[in-house]
């Protein structure tokens, strides 16, 4: 099992706007979604939000592909493929289910990490994939997270 | 500064940090048919459940019937790559 980072960020952080989406390639198999760190980097004032780690099972209209990270060098390139935010309001993806919902201030940071054996399985079917979204917010505000995974 | 939130066997855990320092860490429980995470937040009035079958923790009434995620990650890839038997 290999682990990998990317990073998300959303520049206008409207409601349904999507940080990251990282969705299964050609060669299909399970991932586990283990580590997901939320934060703005931005001048934080008192803005609300709900976020969501999130399933889904078809593909996303998402664009522009993020540095994927090996966290151990030695480790071959990554199976999955990265999808990075739009700067505009993104589509649902199909299927979405959210498995983590949190809410979170602007002011603070988030991190949330799985127990060995708990971690969130994306199946190994075509397009499956977990990423990371605004439910609500009451002000666009931009926003970024780092979301860790092994497959 | 806030308390902790724990349980005997959490299925993983998070933590908020604030402005001025201050940190909230909760535990958290994992629905054993649909994989969802929650915060423990005790006294939330939010129904959980407990499924006998699977021994773990469920989300809600929606998860009511057993189901367990294996199975689910299971029947999801049977469906997308249907096998042919000649």
């Amino acid at each position: 099992m290999a682990r990998y980072s990317a990073e998300g960020n959303h520049a206008t952080g409207a409601k349904d706007n999507h940080a990251v989406f990282i969705e299964q390639g050609s060669n299909l198999r399970r991932f586990k979604t283990y580590d997901l760190t939320v934060g703005a980097s931005v001048s934080p004032v008192d803005n609300a939000a709900e976020y969501s780690l999130f399933r889904a099972t078809g593909g996303t209209p998402l664009g522009a592909t993020p540095t994927v990270v090996a966290l151990d060098p030695a480790d071959v390139a990554t199976e999955s493929v990265p999808l990075a935010a739009l700067t505009s309001v993104d589509a649902e993806p199909t299927g979405r289910t959210s498995m983590v919902n949190f809410p979170l201030n602007q002011r603070a940071t988030f991190r949330w990490v799985a127990s060995p054996g708990s971690e969130l399985i994306t199946p190994a079917t075509s397009n499956a994939g977990f990423g990371m979204t605004k439910l609500f917010t009451s002000s666009a505000f931009a926003y970024e997270c780092v979301v860790l995974w092994e497959e | 500064m806030s308390s902790p939130c724990t349980v005997k066997r959490p299925a993983g855990y998070t933590v908020r940090t604030f402005e001025f320092g201050g940190v909230a860490e909760h535990d958290t429980l994992q629905c054993v048919h649909c994989g969802t995470h929650w915060e423990i937040m005790p006294g939330s009035g939010i129904t959980r459940g407990f499924c006998r079958n699977c021994m773990g923790p469920v989300c809600g009434p929606r998860c009511q019937h057993c189901y367990p995620s294996e199975k689910q990650l299971d029947d999801l890839e049977r469906i997308s790559a249907p096998t042919i038997i000649i």
